[in-house]
């Protein structure tokens, strides 16, 4: 049901200035069509800036004439985005999306959107409050996040694996649930004990 | 005191006959209706009618002619001034004084083509849909399947956007099956009212199912988008309505159908003068025997402030529109 021919299309256009743009798309772990996963670099001069978000995507049935769903898998402190499950509130993914606009289109605009949040129109009222009342707390923390959860420098993992691995988890196991959480040790320490 | 008690009774009775009298004399074409005022206020006449299946084409037609008529424009703009206008024409002859006639229409998601066009098609009842202009190449992109299309394969709006026939039946599909009547332009940003014509078209040689639905959409829009008229609440749905006019703002009214069925025009509740639509609401939820779904939709949903709806929120934004254009919390 999904355009199939459209999406490949833009797919290759998405990829081909991705150095440039600083969106990418791909297939969701080898998923059909309709499963992708985009990387957003986050924006220069912002608390974002070096972190790369991922995000879910997930095309309907009517797509282009519905409008795509997407939800950040990265966290990320931002107003318009749920810090606890990445739910996005942006106008062009919901009624004001148009078969025009395509997912390059929408991760700029995402990208966009941490340039420039909107916290009287809030996903996430504890971050919007504190954006409006306490920047400088809000900007420390956006960074935090950023530096947290959003970059993932080989150093970091490399030092994250062997702290896994010292706790007696098998290497493999390690880096296969490392990479499914983006990095992040603890939620990957609570994946492996209850896995 | 028991004399008293007598006469209001009598009165009341007396009453009750003659509002149920000349309904069935008419035939059915016209009923009178009680109107609820304070004490101290005077009755206000209000005149009501009911609308058939048969009548209906006709009425709107009416109205859509009149302001076809009057402002030089094709019907399907002239529906989306009536929708956006709940079919009010004091309300447009009223924009049109003070904001003037493009400014109005802009604001309604009107484009109007060029003048010269817009003359020759402005006195046509059913206005052809215009061919697409001459194009210096044979081929199109569409923007929206980025394919390469003959110049005949593609649609061209008033707002002057053009996407190939395929694009724009699968647009129209998705608006149909997402409740919208006023089928928007697909381009990013633009406002503009598609050509319901072109819509019926398209979508008739594809979605037959969906044509059909959509022409439906449109007649019932005279009822469901007009202040002044209201279904009959009766099941099974006897398919008419009832038009009430004079009288704004809020009050009590009850209104009767010739099928027989009597009701409140502000809330389609049974008839329940003299009390308040809200404390009705109230009682009847009390009385039911399903205070565990009540319970249920208390805790689960919120009201739309426009139409009353309930509506229950999972997942998501925080942002709710109803489909009856309100958008919520």
């Amino acid at each position: 049901m999904v355009d199939v021919s459209r999406v490949q299309k833009e797919l290759t256009e998405c990829n081909r200035d991705r150095e440039v743009s600083g969106v990418s798309i791909a297939l969701h772990d080898g998923s059909t069509i309709s499963h992708l996963t985009g990387t957003i670099a986050g924006p220069q001069g912002t608390p974002y800036e070096g972190g790369t978000f991922v995000i879910d995507i997930r095309l309907p049935g009517g797509y282009p004439f519905e409008p795509p769903k997407m939800q950040f898998i990265t966290k990320v402190w931002h107003p318009n985005i749920s810090s606890q499950n990445g739910a996005i509130c942006l106008d062009i993914l919901k009624d004001q999306w148009s078969p025009a606009l395509t997912l390059k289109t929408a991760l700029l605009s995402l990208q966009a959107l941490l340039s420039a949040p909107a916290p009287d129109d809030p996903q996430d009222a504890v971050v919007a409050q504190q954006y409006l009342r306490d920047y400088s707390t809000f900007s420390a923390t956006a960074r935090y996040w950023t530096e947290a959860f959003a970059k993932n420098s080989s150093t970091g993992m490399e030092e994250k694996v062997q702290k896994l691995v010292e706790m007696g988890f098998p290497e493999d196991m390690v880096r296969s649930v490392l990479k499914s959480v983006n990095g992040d040790e603890n939620m990957a320490l609570e994946k492996l004990c209850s896995g | 005191m028991s004399s008293d008690d007598e006469e209001c009774f009598y009165d009341y009775e007396e009453e009750e006959e003659e509002e149920e009298e000349p309904g069935w004399d008419d035939g059915g074409g016209g009923d009178t209706m009680l109107v609820e005022e304070e004490a101290a206020l005077p009755e206000r006449p209000v005149d009501c009618w009911a609308i058939t299946e048969e009548s209906l084409p006709a009425a709107q037609q009416q109205d859509l002619s009149m302001v076809m008529n009057l402002l030089y424009i094709k019907q399907h703009q002239a529906r989306a001034l009536l929708i956006h206008h709940r079919w009010k024409m004091e309300s447009i002859l009223d924009h049109f004084d003070r904001k003037g006639r493009d400014r109005m229409l802009r604001e309604t998601g009107v484009v109007i083509q060029q003048q010269a066009e817009e003359k020759n098609g402005g006195g046509m009842a059913m206005a052809a849909s215009p061919s697409p202009p001459p194009r210096p190449r044979s081929s199109v992109t569409c923007y929206v399947c980025f394919e390469d299309v003959s110049s005949d394969a593609v649609s061209t709006m008033d707002c002057g956007h053009c996407f190939c026939n395929d694009c724009w039946t699968e647009h129209f599909f998705a608006c149909v099956n997402g409740g919208q009547k006023q089928i928007r332009c697909m381009a990013v940003g633009c406002a503009a009212v598609c050509d319901e014509d072109v819509a019926q078209r398209l979508l008739g040689g594809r979605y037959p199912g969906a044509a059909r639905r959509l022409r439906g959409a449109l007649l019932a829009s005279y009822v469901e988008d007009n202040a002044a008229a209201r279904w009959c609440p009766s099941a099974p749905h006897c398919g008419r309505a009832v038009r009430v006019d004079g009288g704004g703002g809020r009050w009590c009214c009850e209104v009767s159908c010739p099928c027989g069925a009597s009701f409140c025009f502000g809330c389609a509740a049974p008839a329940h003068s003299p009390c308040p639509c809200a404390m009705w609401e109230r009682w009847e939820a009390k009385c039911r025997g399903e205070s565990m779904n009540v319970d249920w939709i208390l805790a689960n949903t919120k009201s739309c402030p426009k139409c009353s709806k309930p509506i229950e929120k999972n997942g998501g934004c925080n942002h709710v529109r109803c489909k009856c254009g309100q958008c919520l919390w």
